[in-house]
C-alpha cells in the first residue's frame, strides 16, 4: 500500500500521459461510459421518464414488462422504469455528497496529522483506528439507529464511517511528501505552515485520493442502498433503489422483475465506478503494470 | 594599492553575517552527533566565500543552521549568528520567515526535487514575490518573467506556464536561482548548486551566480566539496573539517600557501593532469558522536604532534585574513 502511494506520488508526469493511458484502457472506458449514461439519465430523467414516480394506480398493479411499462409496475401500480430513473438521481446525489464530505474531512485531518505529527497525529489516528475497528456498515447502522431513519441521517452515518480511509491514505502521502526537498525549499523562501500544507503538500497527495474516492463512490452507493433496503434510508414513497428492493422483497417469487431491475441498476452503477477507479489507479501508477509478461 | 587597502578595511569592519561559536548537534539513538561544533567565521558584504569540506563535515548543517531549517532532530545548542546586526537565533518563527527568501535565499543541490512538481515555474517564482513584496499575482508573474530572462532562459513568458518536468537540469537550476533572486536577498547560500550538473553546465551556472552577485550587489556563501569550483568564483575559502573550521584564507593563499595539514592533503587529493596517481587522505571522517580529543584531524594528520591529541588547537593568524587552527602554526 505504502509503496503504491509513493509510486503514484512520484509519477509526476503530465496529465496528458495519464489521460492517454486511461483512454487506452478498455475497462476504464466501459466504466466511464456507464457513469456518463447514468449522469445523463439522472439529469434529464424527469424529461424522459414515461410516468410519474409517485402517483399510484392500483388498477395497473404488478404488471409485467410491456410497451406501456417497459420494466413493469410495482405493487402500487407505479412504473418501475420511471422509479429507477428517478432513483438514479437520488442515488448519485447521495453518493457524491457523502464521498465529497468524507474526502474533505479525511483530507484535512490526514493533512494535519501527517504534517504536524506528534500528539496531533496520535490523537487523530487513534480515533481513526477506533472507527476502523467496527465493521463499517454496522457502525453506520448504529449511527442511523440513534439519529432515526431518513436519507440525511444515512448520509451523516456513512460520512462518519467513510472519512477514516481518506484520512489514513492522506496521512501516508503527507508523510512521504513532506520529506521532499521542495517542501524544504518552500520553507527556505519563507512560506508558513498553512501555505506549505495547502499549496505545496496537498496537491501532491491528491492522485491516490482521486482513485480511492472513485472506488468509494461504488462502495457508498451500495452501502446507501443497503441501509435503504433495511428501511433506514429513503422513506416511501421516495423512489430509491434500495427502498425499491425492500418493497419488492414480498413479491420476489411471483414477480421477480421487481427485484431484478433495481438490483441491476445498483450493480451497473457500482461496476462503472469500480472499473473507472481501477483504470485511474493503473493510469496514475504506470509501474504497477510492469507484470512479468510485459 | 591604497584603494585595495581601504576596501579591505571597510570589509573587515563590515561583516554581513558572522557565525560565533556555532554548535549544532543532531540527536539520534547512537548519541548526539556534533555536526557543527564551535564554528567561527564571518562573511563581509559583497564577498563570495566558499565553504569547503568532505561529505559529512557539517557544511550543509551550517547552511541549514543559518536558515534555521534544521530537521526536527537537529538543534542549535549554542553560539550566535549575527546577520544585519541581529542574532538570527533569537528571532521568533514569524520574524525568521520574513528573513528567509527575502534577506537570505538558498539554492539547493538537486533542482530536480527542489521544485514543486505540480506548480508551474511561474507560480513558484511568483510565490516568493507575493510573499515578501505584497505584489499582486499579475505583477508577480510579470516580475517572474523578468527574473527568468535575467538567469538566461530563452522565451521566459512561455516558460512561466511550464512545469518543472518539462525543464532540463540546467534550466531547473537556473529557475532555482531566479526563485532565489526573486526576494532580492542580500545573502545567497548556494549548497552544492552545480553538483548535479555536468562539466560545461557547472561553469555556466557558476558564472551566472557570479554575474548575479555583481549585478544585484549580493553576498554569496558557496558550499561545495570541490576546491576547483570554489576557486572559480570565490574570494575567500573556509575549510571545514569534522564540524570545525580548519583554515580560512583568500583563495590565492589557499592554493599557494595553505597552512593547515588538512587543506594541504585536500589540495593533493585533487585530480591533476601531471600526477600519475591521485593521492588520498588516509583514514576516514571521524565519528562525530565521539570525535577524537584535541584536534579532530590528528588521527589522519601526517605531522601530528603529541599535543594535538590532547588539546584543541589554537587559532593562529598567519597573515592578514589567513587564520589557521593548528598546533603546528604555534611553533
Amino acid at each position: 500500500m505504502h509503496d503504491a502511494i509513493a509510486r503514484i506520488i512520484s509519477s509526476t508526469e503530465p496529465l496528458a500521459g495519464v489521460l492517454h493511458r486511461l483512454t487506452h484502457n478498455k475497462m476504464a472506458i466501459i466504466g466511464v461510459a456507464t457513469i456518463i449514461c447514468l449522469l445523463v439519465v439522472a439529469v434529464i430523467g424527469p424529461i424522459v421518464a414515461p410516468h410519474d414516480p409517485i402517483t399510484q394506480d392500483l388498477s395497473q398493479r404488478l404488471l409485467g414488462p410491456s410497451r406501456q411499462f417497459p420494466l413493469g409496475t410495482d405493487e402500487l401500480g407505479r412504473c418501475v422504469l420511471t422509479r429507477i430513473i428517478y432513483g438514479a438521481r437520488s442515488s448519485l446525489l447521495t453518493a457524491v455528497t457523502i464521498v465529497a464530505a468524507a474526502v474533505i474531512i479525511g483530507l484535512f485531518l490526514g493533512l494535519v496529522a501527517g504534517y504536524f505529527g506528534g500528539l496531533v497525529d496520535e490523537t487523530i489516528m487513534r480515533v481513526v483506528d477506533i472507527m476502523l475497528a467496527f465493521p463499517g456498515i454496522i457502525f453506520a447502522l448504529v449511527i442511523v439507529g440513534i439519529l432515526g431513519p431518513g436519507l440525511l441521517n444515512v448520509m451523516i452515518g456513512l460520512v462518519l464511517v467513510h472519512w477514516t480511509g481518506y484520512a489514513r491514505l492522506m496521512r501516508g502521502s503527507v508523510l512521504s511528501v513532506k520529506e521532499q526537498t521542495f517542501v524544504e525549499a518552500a520553507r527556505a523562501i519563507g512560506a508558513g505552515p498553512t501555505r506549505i500544507m495547502f499549496r505545496h503538500i496537498l496537491p501532491n497527495c491528491l492522485a491516490p485520493i482521486v482513485v480511492m474516492a472513485t472506488l468509494g463512490m461504488g462502495h457508498i452507493i451500495l452501502a446507501a442502498a443497503a441501509l435503504s433496503f433495511l428501511g433506514l434510508g429513503a422513506q416511501p414513497p421516495t423512489p430509491e433503489w434500495g427502498a425499491m428492493l425492500n418493497s419488492a422483497r414480498t413479491f420476489m417469487r411471483s414477480h421477480s422483475y421487481l427485484m431484478t431491475f433495481p438490483g441491476l441498476a445498483i450493480m451497473l452503477t457500482v461496476l462503472g465506478f469500480n472499473l473507472l477507479g481501477d483504470g485511474l489507479r493503473d493510469a496514475l501508477d504506470p509501474h504497477q503494470k510492469g507484470s512479468p509478461r510485459e | 594599492m591604497r584603494w585595495i587597502l581601504t576596501r579591505r578595511e571597510a570589509r573587515v569592519n563590515n561583516p554581513l553575517i558572522s557565525l560565533q561559536n556555532l554548535k549544532t548537534y543532531f540527536f539520534s539513538e547512537a548519541g548526539s552527533v556534533r555536526a557543527v561544533d564551535g564554528l567561527d567565521f564571518s562573511i563581509d558584504k559583497g564577498e563570495t566565500v566558499g565553504l569547503i569540506g568532505e561529505s559529512g563535515c557539517g557544511k550543509t548543517t551550517t547552511a541549514l543552521s543559518i536558515m534555521r531549517l534544521l530537521p526536527p532532530n537537529g538543534q542549535i545548542l549554542g553560539g550566535k549568528i549575527i546577520f544585519d546586526d541581529q542574532d538570527l537565533l533569537e528571532l521568533d518563527a514569524a520574524a525568521m520567515r520574513t528573513i528567509r527568501g527575502s534577506k537570505i535565499a538558498m539554492v539547493f543541490q538537486e533542482a530536480a526535487t527542489a521544485l514543486n512538481p505540480v506548480l508551474t515555474i511561474g507560480e513558484q517564482i511568483a510565490e516568493v514575490i507575493t510573499l515578501h513584496q505584497g505584489a499582486t499575482h499579475r505583477e508577480a508573474l510579470r516580475e517572474a518573467a523578468h527574473l527568468l530572462e535575467m538567469v538566461g532562459l530563452p522565451d521566459p513568458v512561455r516558460r512561466l506556464t511550464e512545469y518543472p518536468h518539462q525543464f532540463s537540469g540546467g534550466m531547473r537550476q537556473r529557475t532555482m536561482l531566479a526563485m532565489a533572486m526573486a526576494g532580492q536577498p542580500s545573502l545567497l547560500i548556494a549548497d552544492e548548486p552545480v553538483a548535479a550538473l555536468d562539466g560545461p553546465l557547472q561553469a555556466q551556472v557558476l558564472e551566472l551566480i557570479d554575474n548575479l552577485k555583481r549585478e544585484l550587489d549580493m553576498t554569496v556563501l558557496l558550499i561545495t566539496h570541490n576546491l576547483a569550483l570554489a576557486a572559480a568564483i570565490c574570494e575567500r575559502i573556509v575549510v571545514m573539517y569534522a564540524g570545525e573550521m580548519a583554515e580560512t584564507a583568500p583563495v590565492a593563499t589557499i592554493f599557494t600557501a595553505a597552512a593547515h595539514p588538512y587543506t594541504q592533503c585536500l589540495l593533493r587529493a585533487t585530480p591533476q593532469l601531471k600526477a600519475d596517481r591521485l593521492e588520498v587522505i588516509g583514514g576516514s571522517v571521524p565519528d562525530l558522536v565521539s570525535p577524537p580529543p584535541g584536534c579532530r584531524f590528528h588521527p589522519r594528520c601526517p605531522w601530528a604532534l603529541e599535543i594535538c591529541s590532547q588539546q584543541s588547537p589554537p587559532t593562529v593568524e598567519v597573515s592578514g585574513g589567513h587564520l589557521v587552527n593548528c598546533w603546528l602554526m604555534k611553533q
